[in-house]
């Protein structure tokens, strides 16, 4: 039978785990395009000792059985893909999803990734790149000079040229869904990589096949909401305050025995 | 009087029992639709010889305690929590239909639906299949809709299999989920609040008084061995020839 002190200590490590994920959410309350994670507990197996039923005599069985639960554990994070709110910024290049999707980036080691941060820039081609370098996919090259850079709701991209006076088209930014986006691992600075469990990305025009639509000059903020989070961070001391108190009864009861015997 | 010490660790053993029960309720105070667990000693009584004393604390005897666990909302779309009786039909491990409390549903890699622990949720016929969708509903009756950018209108997939088995049919599997010996029926009263978890039904306080009362109970069983030790010792110096 496991003791007392080995199940408070699972209670005591899951709680830790618990209490990362909402540090973690809090840290991130004001990065662009975040989405906060949930802990999700997960019961450990039962010991049956003696099933329910089983025979006590000849013609009896026993009530209730015995079955001791061994404790608690993190079964994993999921990732809560809900809208952040729209912040205006009022910068050309400053992109929104609104709806589900994700912006589609290409790494340094040629992998692609996946993304919601749409706050881009201009690199020393013209290329649209995030904050970090990773260029958007497709490829969209503003050329020098342009002025009056639009970007509608599809993802077209236009400007004006200089010595032109209407607008030329530069590109379309596509989005990229997937089934499954809580599956999609987190690989930093803001980006996924595709996993099994995401199921393959499929590209589309934004606003149509469930794509969201593109907003030029807002940003996506981070979906924590710091209440919750302060909510659950005090629920979650509660908690590791009594599995701390357990561990302590348990070693109170250990060392009654050792000095009274 | 070597007796008593049998009687006295027959107490120890159901105290640490006891703890054990309670420290498993207390480490699973935060999760979804865990249902708390009593812990019962049942009195032996031996016969034989003239000692009507030797009433022995026989094996703990353990019992899920199916009240309900405080609703909390969480505003996701599928999260839900079982109103008042009732259960969550899904599939264990083994492919049996096993009950759970637990609502924190999810899409799983398969496109399946399943609860926050991995086990696929039954419907009608079966598990329920979970397309790419705009948007997934799951209403008070259990109906699952989603909403397609081809079809702007809901679309029910299926109906999510609820069940009010007799509680006394209920059994807990080493898994952590409740079976009955033979598969529930559909029960159609049985209410899901949508956007809202159920939390465990443990209450810190109780437990924790659970805990002290084991605690102490314990040590007055560790008193009453060393009080046999004494007694056997004050025996065992009057025997001795050189006292």
């Amino acid at each position: 039978m496991t003791s007392a002190l080995q199940i408070a200590r699972s209670g005591l490590d899951a709680l830790d785990q618990k209490m990362k994920t909402i540090s973690n959410n809090l840290a991130n309350v004001n990065t662009t395009g975040f989405k906060r994670d949930r802990a999700n507990f997960e019961t450990l197996m039962y010991q049956t000792t003696r099933n329910p039923g089983a025979p006590s005599a000849a013609d009896a069985q026993y009530a209730t059985g015995l079955g001791t639960g061994t404790g608690v554990r993190v079964a994993g994070t999921e990732r809560i893909h809900t809208q952040g709110s729209l912040q205006q910024t009022d910068n050309a290049l400053d992109l929104a999803i609104e709806g589900s999707g994700f912006f589609q980036l290409t790494l340094a080691d040629g992998r692609t990734a996946y993304s919601r941060d749409g706050g881009f820039k201009l690199n020393s081609d013209g290329q649209l790149v995030t904050g970090s370098g990773n260029k958007l996919v497709p490829a969209i090259t503003i050329p020098d000079g342009a002025q009056a850079i639009t970007i509608a709701a599809d993802g077209t991209v236009s400007a004006t040229l200089q010595g032109q006076t209407d607008p030329a088209q530069l590109g379309q930014i596509q989005i990229a869904r997937f089934i499954n986006p809580a599956g999609l691992q987190p690989i930093g600075e803001n980006m996924y990589a595709e996993t099994v469990a995401s199921g393959t990305a499929q590209a589309g025009v934004p606003g149509t096949n469930g794509a969201g639509a593109v907003r030029q000059g807002s940003l996506e903020t981070s979906n924590v909401s710091t209440v919750q989070e302060l909510v659950d961070m005090i629920e979650t001391q509660r908690a590791y305050e009594v599995n701390a108190k357990v561990i302590n009864s348990a070693d109170e009861m250990a060392k009654y025995v050792t000095q009274n015997m | 009087m070597d007796r008593l010490i049998y009687t006295a660790l027959t107490g120890m053993r159901a105290r640490t029992a006891a703890q054990a029960v309670t420290a498993n309720n207390l480490a699973n105070v935060s999760t979804t639709g865990f249902r708390r667990e009593l812990s019962s000693l049942a009195s032996q009584y031996l016969n034989g010889g003239n000692a009507t004393a030797r009433v022995q604390a026989s094996d703990t005897m353990t019992t899920s305690l199916l009240d309900g666990g405080a609703i909390e909302p969480t505003g996701q779309p599928l999260d839900v929590a079982v109103q008042g009786a009732g259960w969550i039909a899904v599939q264990a491990a083994d492919g049996s239909e096993a009950y759970t409390r637990r609502g924190d549903l999810r899409v799983s890699a398969a496109g399946l639906l399943e609860t926050g622990d991995g086990h696929p949720v039954l419907g009608n016929g079966g598990a329920i299949a979970v397309p790419a969708a705009l948007s997934v509903a799951i209403a008070s009756d259990g109906s699952i809709s989603i909403v397609t950018e081809g079809s702007p209108t809901p679309v029910v997939l299926d109906r999510i299999k609820l069940v009010d088995p007799l509680p006394s049919t209920l059994r807990r599997g080493d898994d952590t989920l409740f079976r009955t010996p033979t598969p529930a029926d559909t029960a159609s009263s049985v209410q899901l609040t949508p956007g809202a978890l159920e939390r465990a039904n443990v209450s810190s306080a109780a437990e924790l008084v659970d805990m002290l009362e084991a605690a102490r109970s314990f040590e007055t069983n560790v008193k009453l061995l060393t009080a046999t030790r004494d007694i056997d010792e004050a025996g065992a110096k009057l025997m001795r020839y050189d006292s």
